[in-house]
């Protein structure tokens, strides 16, 4: 556990470093594929063979925490890849789901041909209008492991993979709409190839697992909070209690198995359901605060600001404007 | 000849009307009909009727036209025509080599993507338009349309999803190569969501009028009530956003099928005035001519003498 605690929550921007991409030389907006690149902080596209080429291999990132989705689809390409300490050999034919927060550490040996997508959850709700807790579950409460895929079902998705590199190339005005559009797609055959019937197990399941069933009660909380059916928030003690433990015992467990605090955890749900509801114009941000469970506005945005440096209404004027 | 005036408007009711079997992959919500597959003898004038559904033709061989509201259609190869809900519609069809009929609902799409798709369906204010796609996006909308079919006949898990997920991808692309500029400024999704809504009301109170469940027209009240928005509000976001007033969206559409009625069907003015809450058949007549400058009865005569000659 030691090691792990030096390890910084890195943002979009940090693990492009860490992927040995500095992005501060290279213009966002500026489109073309030379860097094996294409895409911004909510949606992202890698061609890995052009990140790194044969003479810098192999190569091997130091393990960190990412804040975002991401997919890897490797062709043909080797490698190594430990996700949450468990490692996994990198083969041909190899598909890995990624969700925010797993601790990973990606080292690549052969390099032929492999993509990978990053996206936020941000992304898929605003642009393709779905929510991943009601459309891809899977997505979030299932330990991912590497899944293999079929020559046929290789050839589906890079298909797709190819469509999405021609629309982020393409730059139309209606680029974010058909990338989440793409996205969904790719998504939707993976439920359908590996996880056809898969339900949200009920937490009295025989051998409960704390840290899901605290996430799983976590999102379905604040799925109902963004549909306004809840009003009340929810505090380290009730989601214990949701679990008959005492609060204490549950931050100590979620602390080790994923390195933050509760209190972090829930402050991060907090403010991805804060950033959602700020870019819905027809909420005010009193109302927002108060769905959120702060009584001032002031609580509100001082909580905002300290997390993000914006003040809510300079993120939403940000976000309009775009 | 004239179309016979139907009250069609399920997709079931229309796939009746046809004789086609109604199974798995042609629901109420949504149905993928190959046309030159059913036997269509040709040419062949489809009744009138106002379908509750989004009508997606593929052309990729035929020949005919297609009118829906104040909009008429040349069908012709390589193209692709798209028209919304709730407007009186009929085609005429000369040649039928390959052409796909998709119809879906917007619920269908609803269910599964429930918010960001207001803008798209809103076909730039139009009750429809056509597009000519370049070659190279005309054979992935072929493939994909392909693929929407293999899809429906299947019987793969979260099959609906993905059908509405390639719809949509359909519907940007077309609205990419959508011939003309759109008449919306949109800026925000809550404006999208305004104006979308006004519209479906509207459209709704006109198709309830004609069924005869409703006795009245929706003006600008009825409107800022049933949206619960404050009256110079609404009238502000439909004007800025449309360049159109509530008012003069209302009497478009109500002109609209008013003439659709007068050309296309042999229904008497009585008949047509009391269809749209008129109570007095003289009220309809000034009221037509001081929105067309000229009289019903006028248009009815100059449309059957052009179509004798």
């Amino acid at each position: 556990m030691e090691n792990s605690k030096n390890i910084k929550f890195t943002d979009f921007y940090d693990t492009a470093k860490i992927m040995g991409l500095d992005l501060s030389s290279v213009d966002l907006d500026h489109v073309d594929m030379s860097h094996g690149h294409l895409g911004d902080a909510e949606f992202s596209f890698v061609n890995s063979k052009v990140l790194h080429p044969d003479d810098q291999l192999p190569f091997s990132t130091p393990p960190f925490f990412t804040t975002f989705f991401s997919v890897g689809f490797v062709l043909d390409a080797y490698g190594k890849i430990i996700v949450d300490k468990l490692p996994f050999n990198v083969k041909p034919g190899m598909l890995f789901v990624n969700k925010p927060g797993e601790l990973q550490q990606l080292t690549w040996e052969v390099m032929n041909e492999s993509y990978g997508i990053i996206f936020s959850e941000n992304f898929i709700s605003k642009y393709a209008g779905i929510s991943i807790y009601k459309t891809f579950p899977f997505l979030l409460f299932e330990r991912q492991i590497p899944l293999k895929t079929s020559e046929v079902f290789q050839q589906e998705l890079k298909k797709i993979l190819l469509l999405i590199v021609d629309e982020l190339l393409n730059d139309s005005t209606w680029k974010n709409q058909i990338c989440a559009n793409l996205l969904t797609r790719f998504l939707l055959k993976i439920k359908q190839e590996y996880w056809e019937g898969y339900v949200i197990n009920n937490p009295e399941k025989k051998h409960p697992d704390i840290v899901n069933d605290f996430f799983q009660n976590l999102e379905f909380h604040y799925d109902q909070l963004l549909k306004g059916k809840v009003q009340r928030t929810l505090y380290i003690k009730d989601y214990a209690e949701m679990q008959q433990l005492h609060e204490n015992y549950l931050s100590s467990i979620l602390k080790e198995k994923t390195g933050k605090t509760a209190g972090q955890l829930i402050a991060e749900k907090t403010l991805s359901a804060a950033k959602i509801l700020i870019e819905d114009p027809r909420l005010s941000l009193k109302e927002i605060a108060y769905m959120l469970g702060f009584s001032y506005l002031s609580y509100f945005s001082i909580f905002f600001k300290k997390h993000t440096g914006l003040s809510p209404i300079n993120y939403r004027k940000k976000n309009l404007q775009l | 000849m004239k179309p016979v005036l139907t009250t069609l408007s399920k997709i079931t009711e229309c796939l009746a009307f046809m004789n086609l079997p109604i199974s798995t992959y042609n629901s109420e919500d949504f149905s993928f009909i190959k046309l030159h597959e059913i036997g269509i003898k040709l040419p062949f004038q489809s009744p009138t009727f106002r379908p509750d559904f989004f009508n997606l033709f593929v052309i990729i061989d035929g020949f005919g036209s297609y009118a829906i509201g104040n909009k008429e259609f040349e069908f012709s190869p390589n193209q692709i025509i798209i028209s919304r809900p709730e407007s009186f519609s009929s085609s005429y069809w000369t040649k039928i080599k390959k052409v796909y009929a998709i119809s879906f609902r917007k619920s269908f799409l609803h269910q599964y993507f429930p918010a960001g798709i207001d803008n798209v369906l809103e076909l730039g204010g139009e009750n429809g338009y056509s597009c000519d796609l370049p070659e190279k996006s005309w054979k992935y909308f072929e493939q994909t349309s392909q693929e929407i079919y293999d899809l429906s006949i299947s019987t793969m898990a979260y099959k609906d999803e993905l059908i509405a997920n390639l719809i949509l991808n359909l519907l940007f692309l077309m609205q990419l190569h959508h011939n003309g500029d759109s008449n919306l400024k949109l800026e925000s999704e809550k404006q999208a969501a305004i104006v979308s809504a006004f519209r479906h009301n509207m459209e709704n109170n006109f198709s309830s009028l004609i069924r005869g469940e409703d006795t009245s027209l929706m003006r600008t009240k009825e409107h800022s009530r049933l949206l619960n928005i404050n009256e110079n509000y609404l009238s502000k976001v439909i004007s800025n956003c449309t360049g159109k007033t509530i008012n003069e969206w209302i009497n478009e559409k109500l002109i609209d099928e008013i003439k659709y009625l007068l050309r296309h069907s042999d229904k008497s003015m009585k008949e047509i005035a009391a269809l749209f809450a008129f109570n007095d058949l003289n009220y309809f007549c000034s009221y037509f001519k001081t929105q067309t400058l000229n009289a019903p009865n006028a248009l009815r005569k100059e449309f059957n003498n052009a179509e004798k000659n």
